[in-house]
Order: structure tokens, then sequence, then C-alpha cells
């Protein structure tokens, strides 16, 4: 079996070194499929096979159990994917890059790699002169004039007609041509060698025969080289209108026939009303297509302004009111609150053990409803109209006063001091966030109430993300943690738990 | 809590928007955008365009840029308000001083600090500039040729970096 299914070194190596018959009803289900693997592997990749066979001859012995048998199939299975997405990996000239990856993963990012730097190595050398808007970049603007030329090229070759704009752009271009090769003074700076009578006379042509279904191949190539180099490209945009009306007595219709570049619609008759209004998608659109802007426009351009929010004022901190005296917890929260306090916690506990276990299913399930009181129920008559603090020390709970710099600043890791007095020194007009900074970023005015979420799915499902994460924001002192009661009382929380 | 994977990270996240309680607005429901000013950031292709500008005078140019680790997180919450940022894990009930991600108004306030530093670094460089002023012909006769476009177009002195900056 193996010898008819598996190729041919395959088949040699596993019938020379089987000590015995395949019996096995499991083993040999199982085999043929790793025969295939290693025939497929090695019909796809010859340096793969060899490699199989060769280097790692371990690989196609025979198998010994069902276990072995789809652990051969596994690795060749891996060779031929690495084989297919990375043929490069497989070549003799890199043996390490030989084991068979891994993962799927490793050998697409394997071929990911060859392919970006076989692409990389490839790139054309730019023109200088063509990345005047995208410096630092690799983007190539295109050539106006070459483009135009090519879709009046390709429309006229499929036996499309063209439109009146591009009629008159072709027009506008013959003229323009004729223009040239009148006395040079007449002419605009960007006549070039292809300005020849050959490529008037081919023009004109080419607009005689508007409406035709074909060209001939002299028309063709005389039509592909209208826009070819950049000094075409701007005899050709000069005279269709691109920096003005640089018309000459020669090209009346230069007026209607302006293309505009760097729009949208560089082909309508009026480029200016193009750009004010709204844009279309362009089917395929690419960077490539745009056009580098004019060194006299950039010249006379500010940078956007940009990061600038409006001026806004210093903000007071809260005020502070005259704060009760401490309370115990049982001065504070009602007995039966303590109870349903602990039991979520301990829900919530449980809910995050069975998830540990890998039964996110079940921990989802096990999840306690969400745990909610209104301010009056959910502290004794003392407390309400106060949230409160728990201090450790002496277990008592302090109304929660509000944090205010300099005397009572918030937890941060800013350097508040600093901040306030660059602000202040140098006249940073956004004063309100300064405040912010300085007494703490405030919340919305909310009702005293308590809320309790429950874990999300997603802590369920990575509970060791979820530890660990956790245990982050414990490490830097980022969160209070380790009470048995809620440390702040009444509180909120809401599907989770700290956030980074 | 909720744990989600960015570029095979896991991060924290915080769902202040669910509503847990029937009748109970959740914490971002009670936030009003509306009322904190708007911040005008850069668009890509204002940078774009500020880098062609640049170049125009012939300086080599350099885009350059910096992350903070953990932003929000440096950030403190008004103790006031800590009694909304609670939480509860396996073994102990605990509380959050510091801004959390998933308050909604947190990237326009962060956003706002950024701003802060933002106008920073632009004195910084505008300093630069002034300690160490470039000695190339060419660049020195296009600031100059900046500084006429800025008056030009009417620019005061709180716009001066949108035309004459270097750095």
């Amino acid at each position: 079996m193996f010898a008819d299914e598996a190729s041919s070194t395959a088949s040699l190596d596993l019938s020379l070194s089987s000590p015995r018959p395949l019996m096995s009803p499991s083993l040999i289900k199982a085999a043929p499929r790793a025969g295939r693997r290693v025939r497929f592997a090695d019909e796809a990749s010859p340096a793969a096979s060899l490699h199989l066979s060769r280097a790692s001859p371990r690989l196609l012995g025979p198998p010994s159990s069902m276990e072995a048998a789809l652990r051969v199939g596994r690795c060749a299975r891996f060779a031929d994917e690495a084989s297919s997405a990375a043929p490069l990996v497989l070549s003799p000239a890199s043996p390490q890059l030989l084991r068979p990856p891994s993962s799927f993963e490793e050998a697409r990012r394997a071929g990911h790699r060859v392919r970006f730097a076989d692409e990389a190595s490839s790139v054309v050398p730019l023109d200088a002169s063509s990345k005047l808007a995208h410096p630092g970049g690799s983007i190539v603007s295109s050539d106006s004039g070459e483009k135009l030329a090519a879709l009046i090229w390709r429309k006229r070759q499929l036996g499309i007609h063209l439109t009146a704009d591009q009629e008159r752009a072709v027009q506008a271009r013959v003229a323009e041509t004729e223009t040239c090769l009148a006395p040079p003074s007449r002419c605009s700076g960007g006549s070039s060698a292809s300005n020849s009578r050959g490529d008037a006379s081919a023009l004109s042509s080419l607009v005689n025969d508007v409406g035709s279904s074909s060209l001939s191949s002299a028309d063709n190539s005389c039509v592909a080289d209208l826009g070819s180099g950049v000094r075409t490209r701007d005899a050709v945009s000069s005279a269709l209108g691109e920096d003005g009306p640089r018309a000459t007595e020669a090209s009346p219709v230069k007026p209607i026939a302006r293309l505009r570049l760097g729009s949208a619609q560089p082909h309508l008759v009026d480029g200016a009303a193009a750009d004010a209004g709204p844009r279309l998608a362009l089917p395929g659109a690419s960077l490539r297509r745009l056009e580098p802007e004019l060194r006299s426009v950039l010249l006379g351009e500010a940078h956007p302004s940009a990061n600038v929010p409006p001026s806004t004022g210093w903000a007071e901190a809260p005020v502070v009111l005259e704060p009760p005296t401490p309370l115990t917890t049982a001065e504070l929260i009602p007995r039966a609150m303590i109870e349903r306090l602990h039991t979520f916690r301990r829900r919530v506990a449980e809910c995050l053990a069975t998830a540990r276990d890998g039964r996110w299913q079940v921990a989802r399930s096990q999840r306690p409803a969400p745990l909610y009181a209104a301010g009056v129920d959910c502290v004794l008559p003392a407390g309400r109209g106060w949230a409160w603090r728990f201090d450790k020390a002496d277990e008592r709970w302090y109304p929660l006063m509000p944090s205010s710099w300099p005397s009572q600043p918030p937890e941060s890791d800013l350097d508040i001091g600093s901040i306030v007095d660059y602000a202040e020194k140098f006249g940073f007009p956004i004063a309100e966030i300064v405040s912010f900074m300085a007494h703490g970023y405030p919340g919305p005015e909310l009702d005293l109430c308590a809320i309790l979420g429950l874990p999300h799915v997603g802590a369920l499902k990575e509970p060791a993300a979820f530890d660990k994460c956790a245990k982050k924001d414990r490490d830097r002192g980022w969160v209070h943690h380790g009470f048995a009661l809620p440390p702040i009382w009444p509180r909120l929380s809401g599907q989770c738990a700290p956030t980074r | 809590m909720n744990i989600v994977m960015r570029n095979g990270k896991a991060r924290m996240t915080i769902d202040k928007t669910m509503q847990l309680v029937d009748g109970v607005a959740s914490y971002n429901d009670s936030v009003d955008l509306e009322a904190i000013p708007e911040i005008e950031y850069v668009k890509v292709s204002e940078l774009a365009r500020a880098i062609a500008v640049l170049n125009t005078s012939g300086a080599p140019i350099k885009i350059w840029g910096f992350d903070l680790d953990s932003y929000f997180r440096r950030t403190g919450k008004q103790r006031a308000h800590c009694w909304m940022s609670g939480f509860v894990h396996s073994d102990s009930y605990g509380y959050d001083p510091r801004i959390q991600l998933g308050q909604r108004e947190a990237p326009v306030l962060c956003g706002r600090q950024s701003c802060f530093i933002v106008w920073a670094v632009r004195r910084e460089l505008a300093r630069l500039d002034t300690a160490y002023p470039s000695l190339e012909e060419p660049v020195l006769a296009w600031l100059k040729q900046r500084r006429e476009a800025a008056v030009a177009a009417g620019a005061d002195a709180g716009d001066a970096y949108r035309w004459a900056v270097l750095c």
C-alpha cells in the first residue's frame, strides 16, 4: 500500500526498515494518510523530499503506532506547506532553515520574509524629482501625460470612443506639438526630443481617426510616447493648462482642455469645481496616483494647525465640605449587604477558578448576577451622602475627600509641580487640562450607588493573561487591592476591573 | 474584566459602557463628550504636506516621534470620583485611582494632555532654532522666504511655528 501511494523514496525507506507487516487496523488507516502527505511533499518540492529522506530519515521510518503515523504525516505536511509557501527556505544553501517549520504560521512567516526581502531588493531606483511631495517614501508620482496617452491608446485598442474631454486633450496636445515645432520662442519650456514632426503627424492622424476601432502600430507607438518622461510630461501638462493659461495663438482650445493635476477628476473642464465639490471614490485608487505639488505652492503654504484645543481656564478642585467623623464597618454598611458582598466575591472567585481550569463556558454560566444597591440601601444613615474609604490602619471608614493640588494631590506618576510651573511660566493656553492633571481627572456626576459587575467572557477565556495583567497593575502600585470588602463604599465597577 | 489580545499581547480592558442594571445609566453613558472641547488632530495628509513644505528648504527631512508607556495609567483620577472605579478579583476587592482604558472621556482628556506635550516640544524646537541657527545659505534663504510668506498671509506671532520652523 505504501509502495503504491507514497513516493519511491518514502516507500523504499518504509519497506526496508519495517521489521514486520503493518497489521494494526488503526495503523493501516493512518498509514495511507502519512504516505499521501509524504508523496505530496515529494512531488511538490524535490528539496523537501530530499531533506526528509536524507537529513531526517527518522521521519520516514515505519510508524510503529498510530501516533507515529500521525507524526510522520504532520511533519510531511509541514514540510509540504513550507515548501509551497517559501521554496527558498528549503534550498540546500541554507541548511539551518531546512528543518520542517514547527507550525504552519512559522512557515507562512518564513515565506513572507523571503518574499519581502525579494521585493525590497528589486525596487527600481526612483527619480528624485518625482518625489517632491513625498520625501522619505517610495511613492512614485505618476506621469499624467503618460497615463492619459495610455488611456487613449487602450480605449482605441478596444474600440471605445473617447470622451469629449479626452478628444479635446488630444487636440490640445496636437496643437501644442505643432506650436513647439514653430519657432522656439513660442514654445513652452517643456519641449523635448519626442516633439518631432513624426509625433505631430501621428497625433494628427489620431485625432482625425477618432471613432475608428483600431490604430496602426505606428500610431500606437507615437501615442505611447506622448507623455513619456518628465520633460514630455511637463510639455503635455503645460499645453493642457496645468500651470495656468500658457496658451499660444496656435492652440485656442486650451482653456477648455485644462488638465487639473492632483484633482480627483483631472479631465473635468473646471478643475477648481472638481476640487471644491465632493470627490468621487476612484476605483483602484492608489497612492501612486498622487501628483507632486508645485514648489511655488508649497513655499507659500503654512504648516497645518493641529493639536491645538481651544483655550480654557484653570479649573479649581472640588469644594471640600466639612467631613463627617470616621465610622466602623458595622456603622456604615448593613449586615445583609456585607453578606451579599462576601457571597459575591466568593462566586467571582469560583467563576475565575473554573476558568483557570480551562472551562470558560462553565465559568460563564457560573457568573453571579450584578450586585446593585441604591445609595440609601447600601449605606446606613450615618454614612449617607458620602463615599467612604476604608483605612486598614485603624479599620475605620473615612469620607472620601477630593484630591487637590498641591495639598492633596491625586495618585499619579506625573511631576505635577514641574508641569504646573512650566505651563505658568511660558503661558500654556489650555490651563484646564493642566488643572486636571494637577487635581486628578474628574469623572461624570453620578448619584451614589453600588453596582458590582461580573468578569467578562474575554477574561474567562484568557485567565492566565488576566492574572498577568492584574499582577502587573498590582506590582506597579497602580491599584489598591487585598480588601475583604470594597475599600471604597459605595462603589461602581463595570464589567471589569483595572485596565491598561 | 476583559482581556483583549492585540498583536499577540494581552491587554486588560474595562467595559464601562455596558448597562448592568436597568434604569441606571452606565459610567460612559453619563459622560457628556459634547461638553469637552474638541481637539483638531493632524491628518496624515497634512503631515505629508508639512514634510513637502519642509523639503522645499533643501535640508534633510526626518520624521520622528515617541511613545509613552502606559500613558493613561500615569495620570491620576480625581479622588472624589474613585468610587466609580472599583473591581473585584478572585482574592479580594480593590479600586483603581488611575485613568482606565475604557473611560469615554479619557481619550479626549489625555489627548489634551498630549497637546501640552506637543506645545512644550514646539517651544523647545523654537528655542533650539534660536540657540543654534542654521548656517546654510539655502536654508537661511528659505527661512527668509517663509517669513515673507507668513507676513503676506497675515500670520501673527502665534503662528510662527507654522511658517519658519526648521526643526
